[in-house]
Order: C-alpha cells, then structure tokens, then sequence
C-alpha cells in the first residue's frame, strides 16, 4: 500500500540551495478515497500539490506536523523529537485505511514519543488523515519542514489577512455573528481591527444549547480586544422541529438564530452579518450554512480561502486566546440523531464536560448522550492516562454526578463528527 | 436501543468480537449498542487498554467485526460481581 518515494528539499534561492538542501525520504500512504499521487514534490508551492507540510516548533525538540494532499484534507501530527530517534507511522494502522473518511478541520495526534535515544516512536495516524506520508527521520522531517514551507504559509497567511481586511471594509459596518469560538473570535477581533469600535459589532446568541462556559470566553475575548457585543436569547429548544434532533437539526438553530440576529443588525445599521464559517467547514456537513445564506449572512473567512488552521495562525498572531482551543460545537452535537434534545439533557452534558475540565483534561472533549449512557471522549494524548483504574474511576463518578446512570470512556478518543459516524451521517 | 449505524447491520458480530478480545487474553463482557461495542471488563484488565497497541488490537478487532465505535465501562459493584470468567464472555443486546 506503501508507495517509496524520497523527498528532496532546498531553499528558493541558488547559493543557499546547496548548504540547506536535505534528503528526506518519505513513503505516502494510499488511502481509501483519495488516489496515490506520484508527482515530484518540490516543496515550493504553498497551496496546491500533495503533499504539503507545514511545520512550526514552539519549543525546541517539539514539532507540528501538517501533512495534506491539497486542501480540504489534512492532518495534524504532532511529533515528539526531544528524545531524538526514529519515528515511524504506525504502518499498521495506515495499512489498514484507518481513519480516513473525515474531510477538513481540526484533528490530534495519537503519538507516542521515542522513549530513549535511538529507540523508535510510534506515530498513529491522525482522525482525517486521508493521505499521508511516512517520514524516515524525525530530524530529517523537521528540516524539510521548516526551509521553504513555514515561509511560505507566513506569506499565504498574510495575503489572506490583508484581503479580510479589504473584505471588511468594502462590506462596512459589519456585525459579527459570535460564539467566542475560534472562528468568530478572530474574525470578530479581525473586524474590530480593521473598523473601529463603532464599525464591528459581535452578537451572542444565546441558549440552553450555549454552554455558560463558552459564554464567559467569548465575553472575556471581547473585553481585551474592545469588541463591543450585543446578547441575544435565542429560543431553538422550543421549536419542535429542533428538539426532534433531525439529521438537519442545525438549520432549525440557525435559522432562529440569524431570524432574530439580522433583524436587530439591520435595525442598528450593521447592513452586512458575518459568520465564521471557514474553508474546511464547506466540506463538512454542514445544514446551518443553508440557513444562513437565506437569511443573506456572509462568510468572508471562508470566501476567502481560511481553513482552520490559517485562523488559529491569524490568531496566535494577535494574541487572541482562542487559538488553541479546541473546536466547541453546540451542546446539542452530543445527542444522537433522533434522540429528542431537552434542556435536561443539555443541562446534564455541559455539567459532565464541566466538571471533567476541572479535573484538569485538556484539549478535545466531549461527552456522547446515550441515554442512561455517558460516552466519553477525549484527545488520544489525554487517553492512556485515564485508563489507569483509579483515574477511570475517577472519571466515572465525575460524570455520573451529573446525572447518568453509567459511564463509558471511548477508546478512540475524541472524533469530530462521531455521532454521524455512528448514525451513518455523511456529506450533504 | 435508540441507534442506528452507519454500514452492513447484519456484518456485526458481537460472539465473535468477544471471543477475538478473549482471545488476547483481555477479559470482559461485551454490550452491544448499535455500532458501538461496550467493554465491560474485569476490574484487573482496565489496565491492560492503557497500552496503545492493546487498545489498537481492540479497536481493530471492532472494526473487522463491523463496530465504529469501542467504549469501556468500568464495572460499578454489581457488576463486578459478575465478571465473567475468559472463556465465557457476556452479551447484552
């Protein structure tokens, strides 16, 4: 399944060319829905040809993959090399196609770092990876990684920012649809920047499906940057269409959410209403942008071209706290298809992923509603360590405080989409 | 049971999961929720799914025997009282 391929790496210019080039060999990984493709790669484009990789390092002997066959699909590998030795994809599991079906957004790594010098690392495939490559040597990986293409996603990031600048000026003033989420976070920061104080306005809606947690961020993110917000309630839970928890589901949300935003925006001045939907959400099953394009809502973010990744870039960059958090759907998205959404249920899901969070877990979390079931998710790192039998305990009683009668913990680990995964839920 | 899943319902094959998962020495019973399998394991081998390669074998074994989901429970009193033996795993459908 494997095809061998060595990747050769240099600087743009001639008389750097020779000192930097590096020799990295790589094998990439077919995968079941995307054709292997055997084309030289340069790593000189920024955008288009599989694969790419983009690597950054915030501390020393740490590395961040990116690895994508053009975008929508990508992964997220990160990869230990502070005890330097080998790393290697888990062939196995790449072997196997696994997972590969998830398009676009934020994934975490499985990895598990090279326990001593010399030894070997495993490296697990990523949720998403739908084609990937195998690196031969972490070192090596790291320096092919970080001469041309961090450069290059610097300029392509700034060529973006400049043109959302551009954007938002041409559609002045503008009112933000705003969750505090990443998207809406930077884009309502973005906003605020570029128009002033009177020119952006960021709108909450607010509900059962809302956690209160979430609320106190957004709040917090537009207290530093001046953001000023406008809080709606919105009232999604009394629509028996929504609460009956459709496959389409988020279209009811959104179309009383931006049924009660656009009016109030209008009737303020703010002619033109934003979301933050971005690139990778367009090839994600996504019934809520319906709604918002019959209420006339633009999404410059993903217009104009922004994955996930370039907004949580953007947003490192001007400080914003949200750009390592991790993605935040609506309560609403632990309950399976089908299974009737009560202010209840909501009720008793925020207070279980609350709770969990003051245990001190981090990164991607959810807890599944199962009925008399909790199924809890966590980031792969995250998994390992509360397996061990008192901790699993721990866990067990944490949740079951809010309500339900048993607890379960996934041994995945957090996937986005799991539910759909689960009711057999796919792309519109 | 309120779920349906994605794929070949009647390719799912819980006797034979459980007996694969026997097979690598985990014991546990095994509840079956739609495409989610539920390990109920004796209270000794929580910690065995620690290890990534174990955990890996489990969730590759689910996969062949058409799960999309693995989740474990750990076992509250009651259940634990009635952990089955290796060699006798314990369906619930």
């Amino acid at each position: 399944m494997f095809g061998g391929r060595e990747i050769w790496e240099s600087r743009k210019t001639p008389a750097t060319a020779a000192a930097t080039r590096r020799k990295v060999t790589a094998r990439r990984a077919t995968s079941l829905n995307t054709p292997a493709r055997r084309e030289p790669y340069t790593g000189t484009s920024p955008i288009i040809t599989a694969p790419r990789l983009l690597a950054r390092w915030p501390q020393r002997g740490h590395i961040e993959a990116y690895v994508t066959t053009g975008p929508p699909q990508w992964a997220h590998t990160a990869i230990d090399t502070r005890n330097t030795g080998e790393v290697d994809l888990d062939r196995d599991r790449w072997d196997r196609g696994e997972p590969t079906q998830r398009r676009g957004g934020d994934h975490n790594s499985n990895s598990a770092p090279a326990s001593r010098p010399g030894s070997r690392g495993i490296v697990a495939p990523c949720a998403g990876a739908a084609d990937c490559l195998r690196a031969g040597t972490a070192d090596s990986l790291l320096i092919a990684m970080d001469l041309d293409l961090d450069a290059n996603t610097e300029a392509e990031l700034a060529g973006k920012t400049d043109a959302l600048a551009a954007w938002l000026r041409a559609h002045a003033p503008v009112a933000v649809g705003y969750s505090g989420g990443v998207d809406s976070a930077y884009l309502a920061v973005a906003a605020r920047r570029t128009l002033g104080a009177e020119g952006a306005l960021a709108i909450i809606g607010r509900s059962a499906s809302y956690p209160a947690e979430q609320w106190a961020t957004a709040r917090a993110v537009a207290d530093r940057f001046d953001v000023r917000v406008l809080e709606l309630d919105t009232a999604e839970l009394d629509d028996p269409r929504y609460a009956a928890n459709p496959s389409n589901r988020c279209y009811y949300c959104k179309t009383e959410l931006w049924g009660r935003l656009v009016p109030v925006a209008h009737a303020r001045g703010f002619s033109t209403v934003v979301d933050g939907t971005n690139a990778d959400d367009l090839n994600d099953y996504r019934p809520g942008a319906q709604a918002a394009r019959e209420h006339h809502v633009a999404s410059p973010l993903a217009e104009l071209g922004f994955t996930k990744l370039d907004i949580r870039r953007a947003s490192r960059a001007l400080g914003i706290p949200t750009w390592q958090q991790p993605s935040s759907p609506c309560l609403s998205s632990r309950v399976p298809y089908g299974t009737e959404v009560t202010r209840g249920r909501l009720r008793q899901i925020e207070l279980a992923e609350a709770s969990l969070r003051r245990l001190g877990i981090a990164g991607d979390l959810r807890v599944r509603f199962h009925d008399d079931l909790a199924r809890v998710e966590l980031a792969p790192a995250e998994l390992s360590a509360w397996l061990a039998p008192d901790r699993l305990a721990l866990l067990t009683a944490t949740v079951a405080q809010a309500g339900f009668a048993r607890v379960a913990l996934d041994l995945r680990g957090f996937r986005s989409g799991s539910l759909n995964v689960l009711h057999g839920v796919g792309l519109a | 049971m309120t779920e349906e899943s994605r794929g070949d319902r009647s390719s799912r094959n819980a006797v034979a999961l459980a007996a694969a998962i026997a097979k690598l020495g985990i014991r546990c019973a095994l509840e079956v929720r739609g495409g989610l399998a539920l390990l109920l394991p004796a209270p000794d081998e929580v910690a065995v799914l620690q290890q990534d390669e174990n955990r890996r074998a489990v969730l590759s074994l689910a996969k062949e025997h058409g799960f999309t989901h693995v989740a474990i429970e750990l076992p509250s009193d009651h259940r634990r009282s009635s952990t089955p033996q290796a060699d006798a795993p314990l369906l619930r459908d």
